[in-house]
């Protein structure tokens, strides 16, 4: 899959009588053609879900095949590590052709047709199912918060590199709403820095969790199988950085088209699904803090 | 035997024989053409060029009625894959000890079948038929995101492959040592069908060994970030996508029913997400989620009825939604009560997160807690009951059509009404805690999931084969087969409640030998649903190449009744434009619905207009009232010198009411109840249902109410004399009945409401 020889578009290697063609079409019959011919014929064809889906199922057999050598000792763990590490990468391929041809392309050439708005409510969409995901999670903290409390193993939680790191965040939060109204307000000088600068900001963020998963895990010995807490720790604390993760990614990308000079005022469609996706990480951090860190100390 | 060769033979030997079918029937197609009998749909060579294209178009494809088209093949083979699950499952409880396969056997086959029916067969299909057919209904060129859509899809084949490796694996296990060495294979031959129930629930989950259980959560995870996307891509297509002439009034009940599952399944499936890589890391790496000291089993059910009860509307209101949108067209009337069905839609969405507890009333959680999942669960069946009064009411006094969906249709809601009172049952705690993991439970859910669900996913198969394939399925066939599936689906689930109602344990692979008889006949009852939905296979990819060419857009005249919805529209178009066959229009028009023809009015002036009719009412009623209740004391008397009716049950109505216990004041209570209390509310009812009142209904409304009025007014008689007293009773109501209604038509007061004036010419 994959391989460049078949021209997804080529419109007349599909035609016939299985006719795909839509209502819209319906003023002007044809009968020789069928109806591609009066449709946007790349529109119908994509190589890049069938890549994105198998990177998928090669990420998570990879990550079976892991665990059967793991547990079970019947396969050497490195094959497993082997296929999801190419599935992953397969994925990612997968998710980046998807995106420059649904979005990037169409957006760089004017012919999206979409609404903004529609981007934006299916982002907003998208984080509700996020609260569900997390939801399970906390639920676990909760559970185990008014139950079987205190643990044995609670690691010195609030510490200054907490509060640094959530200072990191909220500010990322700040400065990429004030980089969204430099470029409403058509200051691109502006936008890029303030961009720039929530780029760093993620990272310092990642790199502080990544400190803090030393400390914990090497230096206090506090691990995700230390016992109650270290589920619920590593488990929401884990999760969240997977998100701050994709956030970061999705910056990097915004930096490299607003360098292009993809973004403008009008034309600021995944600045602001971005940007949504940014402060709700972010909310989710400060609620974290608050219950998990917090919470836990107290 | 080999369970595992077993299954994979028969779910092989289906496939294959499928193919076959397609490729006779292709070649018989071939050669019928020269004498000119068939007009050719579809038809393509075979040639290695073509095939490559033909895979090329179907791998990449982000057309939506093509995604649609693979969803529901996706879904068939699950089904079927599923399907021979159950079936060995039935076979294996044709005997009560554990002699056709293992108890072991029996496990993983529960547990296959569950998981196999629920997340891979249903949502897939009823996730086709939306793709194909939501799109055209509200006008929109393609699902938002056409792309997505295929990488929603394209996930499902490997989670299918992943939740059942176990099975895959062994038989190519049992293949391959054949000819290499053993040791070669041992992780192969290490995977084994996970034997834990479609629950999954822990400690056996976390603690089983298996690591196919770890495949099997993995699979479920990728299916359920599939089944998200899907949902979320439903929600901006009917949101965003509507043609610019479907505004939220003309949204059909079809779309409606798709935008709420997607609505639930979009906050369910993330948490089952969750919930299965919290086990997945119990089992593998340490953490103590569901562990007992830590978060315990009873959170995974937390978790896992906080999906699961959202789930089972998630699979059934696509099937709510079908039926709403066949039925009328059968039944030549619009749906009846539109708004409200729409209401009870999302009441149901709603709702079905504040109910999970009552599949944890045996746990041990709190009582309060407990009390108020009954008070909940109990209030969920409200709407259900709206959806299904509304759909009883569209009948009414419809044109009803013999066709396979209309029997499917009124099949569904029979069983429904069954699943769903066996439901509201066990919502009630003493009750499930008596029936809780009783073949009862089984009896209840399948009558709806096997009930309704399967069953209108054939009906809309039926329904829109001409919008799929251009031609006509084979009626008879469909009809037979459609009679059986209800049949055999009523057989099986209604003998499996009364198995639950012996408080015979479900999920034992062995049981005592008095249960043979009723196993036997439910195993019966299963292997009638397997046949006849080998029929619809058959029937379906038989008729694609050889049913009768539709000879117009219209075969269900639905243009007759002004129901000729969009879809319907959308082939008329191509048919025009490919076959050049030009739209026809009925010779006669039967509207299925007249608006009411209401002006605007004031508050004041609709109290008035209220109050106007019910004082009418009243008055006319009260005449009515009178003359049946004469007509009625006459029989009555004559009971009473026969000796079977005994006066003082006046007395004693008098009494109850806090007056002196004469008779006469009773006689007058009698009187008066006959005035005012029956008449009105018969005028109501027939206010509100669709259909005449005549004499008709009169005695049938009379019929009803004298038994109410045989519990009342019994004073101990027994014998010959009770008989004397029930028909006397009967008769005398029978008397008031027509009295009444005889009354009411003379005055003329009762035209029904919105009298359908082509009726009357
Ligand atoms: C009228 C509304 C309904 C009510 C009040 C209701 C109530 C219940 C209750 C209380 C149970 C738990 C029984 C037990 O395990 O002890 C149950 C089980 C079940 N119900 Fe329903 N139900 C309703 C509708 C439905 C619908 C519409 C479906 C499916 C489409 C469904 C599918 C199921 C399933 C699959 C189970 C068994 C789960 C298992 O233990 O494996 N129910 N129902
Ligand atoms: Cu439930």
């Amino acid at each position: 899959m994959g391989n460049g020889a078949e021209t997804p578009g080529d419109p007349t290697e599909t035609s016939g009588s299985d006719v795909t063609g839509r209502r819209d079409a319906s003023d002007e019959p044809r009968h020789d053609l069928g109806d591609h011919a009066d449709h946007d014929e790349h529109e119908h064809r994509s190589r890049w879900p069938l890549v994105a889906a198998a990177g998928a199922g090669g990420l998570y057999a990879g990550f079976g095949v892991y665990l059967l050598g793991s547990v079970a000792d019947v396969a050497p763990p490195a094959v497993g590590i082997g296929l999801a590490g190419v599935g992953a990468v397969v994925l990612l391929v997968g998710l980046a052709g998807w995106l420059e041809q649904a979005f990037l392309a169409p957006a760089r050439a004017g012919t999206s047709h979409k609404s903004r708005e529609s981007y934006v409510d299916t982002t907003v969409l998208f984080l509700a199912t996020d609260v569900s995901t997390f939801g399970a999670v906390f639920v676990y903290y909760f559970f185990i918060r008014v139950g079987t409390w205190p643990p044995q193993e609670l690691p010195p939680l609030l510490s200054s590199l907490v509060l640094v790191n959530t200072l990191v965040l909220l500010s990322s939060s700040v400065t990429l709403h004030y980089a969204h109204e430099a470029l409403d307000h058509g200051r691109r000088r502006r936008f890029l820095g303030l961009l720039g600068t929530t780029l760093v900001l993620g990272v310092l963020f990642l790199g502080g969790q990544v400190y803090e998963y030393y400390e914990f895990v090497v230096r206090e010995g506090f691990t995700l199988s230390s016992g109650v807490f270290g589920s619920a720790f590593f488990g929401l604390t884990g999760l969240h950085g997977f998100h701050v993760t994709l956030g970061v990614a999705a910056i990097a990308i915004l930096c490299w088209r607003a360098l292009r000079g993809d973004y403008g005022t009008e034309r600021d469609t995944s600045v602001a699904t971005v940007s949504l996706y940014w402060h709700f990480v972010d909310a989710v951090w400060l609620f974290l803090v608050l219950v998990l860190y917090g919470g836990a100390a107290v | 035997m080999n369970r595992a060769l077993v299954e994979m033979t028969l779910l092989v030997a289906i496939l294959s024989s499928c193919l076959l079918l397609v490729v006779y029937a292709r070649h018989r197609q071939a050669s019928a053409q020269p004498d000119g009998g068939y007009p050719v749909i579809g038809e393509r060579g075979v040639s290695v060029s073509t095939a490559r294209a033909e895979a090329v178009r179907w791998l990449m494809t982000t057309n939506h009625r093509e995604i649609g088209l693979l969803y529901i093949a996706f879904g068939t083979v699950a089904a079927l894959w599923g399907g021979v699950d159950a079936m060995m499952m039935r076979t294996h409880l044709l005997t009560p000890a554990a002699d056709i396969w293992t108890e072991q056997t029996y496990n993983e086959l529960f547990t296959t079948h569950g998981l196999t029916m629920l997340i891979f067969f249903v949502a897939p299909v009823f996730f086709g038929i939306g793709n194909y057919f939501l799109p055209l209904l509200i006008g929109a060129d393609d699902m938002a995101f056409p792309r997505l859509n295929a990488v929603g899809f394209w996930m499902l084949p490997p989670a299918l492959v992943l939740s059942r490796l176990g099975i895959l694996a062994e038989v190519t296990g049992k293949a391959l040592s054949l000819i290499v060495p053993s040791e070669w294979i041992s992780f192969l031959l290490a995977l084994r069908e996970p034997a834990i129930g479609w629950t999954l629930y822990p400690p056996l989950s976390s603690a089983t060994q298996n690591p196919q259980i770890n495949f099997l959560l993995l699979g479920l995870h990728l299916s359920g970030i599939a089944t998200t996307i899907a949902a979320i891509n439903f929600i901006v297509t009917i949101v965003y996508e509507r043609a610019d002439d479907v505004g939220w009034d003309d949204l059909d009940m079809f779309s409606w029913n798709m935008l709420v599952t997607s609505g639930i399944a979009m906050f369910a499936f993330p948490l089952l997400g969750s919930a299965l890589l919290m086990l997945l890391f119990d089992r593998n790496f340490g953490t103590t989620f569901f562990a007992t000291e830590g978060g315990s089993p009873i959170l995974w059910q937390h978790l896992f009825w906080f999906w699961g009860h959202p789930e089972v509307y998630i699979i059934f209101l696509p099937a709510a939604g079908l039926l709403s949108h066949i039925l009328p067209k059968f039944v030549g009337r619009r749906l009846f009560g539109f708004k409200f069905v729409v209401y009870s839609t999302f009441a149901i969405g709603v709702l079905s997160f504040g109910v999970w507890a009552h599949h944890m009333f045996t746990t041990g959680i709190d009582p309060r807690v407990r009390a108020s999942f009954m008070a909940t669960s109990v209030a969920i069946a409200v709407p259900s009951a709206i959806k299904v009064f509304n759909w009883i009411t569209t009948i009414w006094n419809g044109n009803v059509k013999l066709a396979a969906p209309t029997i499917l249709c009124v099949g569904g809601i029979g069983t429904f009404i069954y699943g769903g009172i066996t439901g509201v049952f066990l919502a009630v705690i003493p009750v499930d805690i008596l029936y809780h993991d009783t073949y009862y439970v089984v009896g209840h859910f399948h009558l709806i999931l096997m009930g309704i669900i399967p069953l209108m996913m054939f009906a809309a198969s039926y329904y829109w084969y001409p919008v799929l394939t251009g031609r006509m399925y084979d009626r008879r066939l469909a009809i037979f087969q459609s009679v059986l599936l209800v049949f055999g689906s009523a057989l099986t689930f209604a003998t499996l409640v009364v198995i639950g109602f012996l408080e015979l344990p479900r999920r034992y692979a062995t049981y005592p030998p008095e249960f043979v008889p009723l196993q036997v006949v439910a195993t019966v009852g299963s292997y009638l649903i397997g046949l006849s939905v080998l029929l619809w296979l058959y029937n379906v990819l038989w008729s694609y190449f050889h049913g009768d060419p539709i000879e117009n857009a219209d075969p269900w005249d639905l243009k007759s009744t002004e129901q000729f919805t969009r879809e319907w529209q959308w082939l008329e178009d191509k048919l025009e434009r490919e076959r050049g066959i030009e739209p026809v229009e009925p010779e006669e028009v039967r509207p299925s619905y007249v608006p009411p023809t209401e002006v605007e009015k004031t508050f004041s002036e609709q109290l008035l207009t209220v109050g106007r009719r019910v004082g009418n009412n009243a008055i006319v009623g009260a005449a009515g009232g009178l003359v049946g209740t004469l007509l009625m004391s006459g029989v009555l008397f004559a009971a009473v010198t026969l000796g079977v009716f005994d006066l003082a049950s006046f007395a004693d109505l008098a009494g109850l009411v806090g007056l002196p216990a004469t008779v006469g004041l009773g006689y007058l209570i009698f009187l008066v109840g006959g005035m005012t209390v029956w008449p009105l509310l018969f005028l109501t009812l027939g206010e509100y249902l669709p259909g005449e009142l005549n004499l008709v209904t009169g005695l049938g409304y009379a019929t009803v109410i004298s038994t109410g009025f045989a519990i009342a007014f019994y004073a101990g008689q027994i014998g010959l004399e009770l008989v004397g007293y029930l028909v006397f009773t009967l008769v005398a109501h029978w008397a008031y009945g027509l009295g009444l209604a005889g009354t009411l038509e003379y005055l003329g007061v009762y035209r029904p409401p919105r009298r359908r004036s082509y009726e009357r010419d």
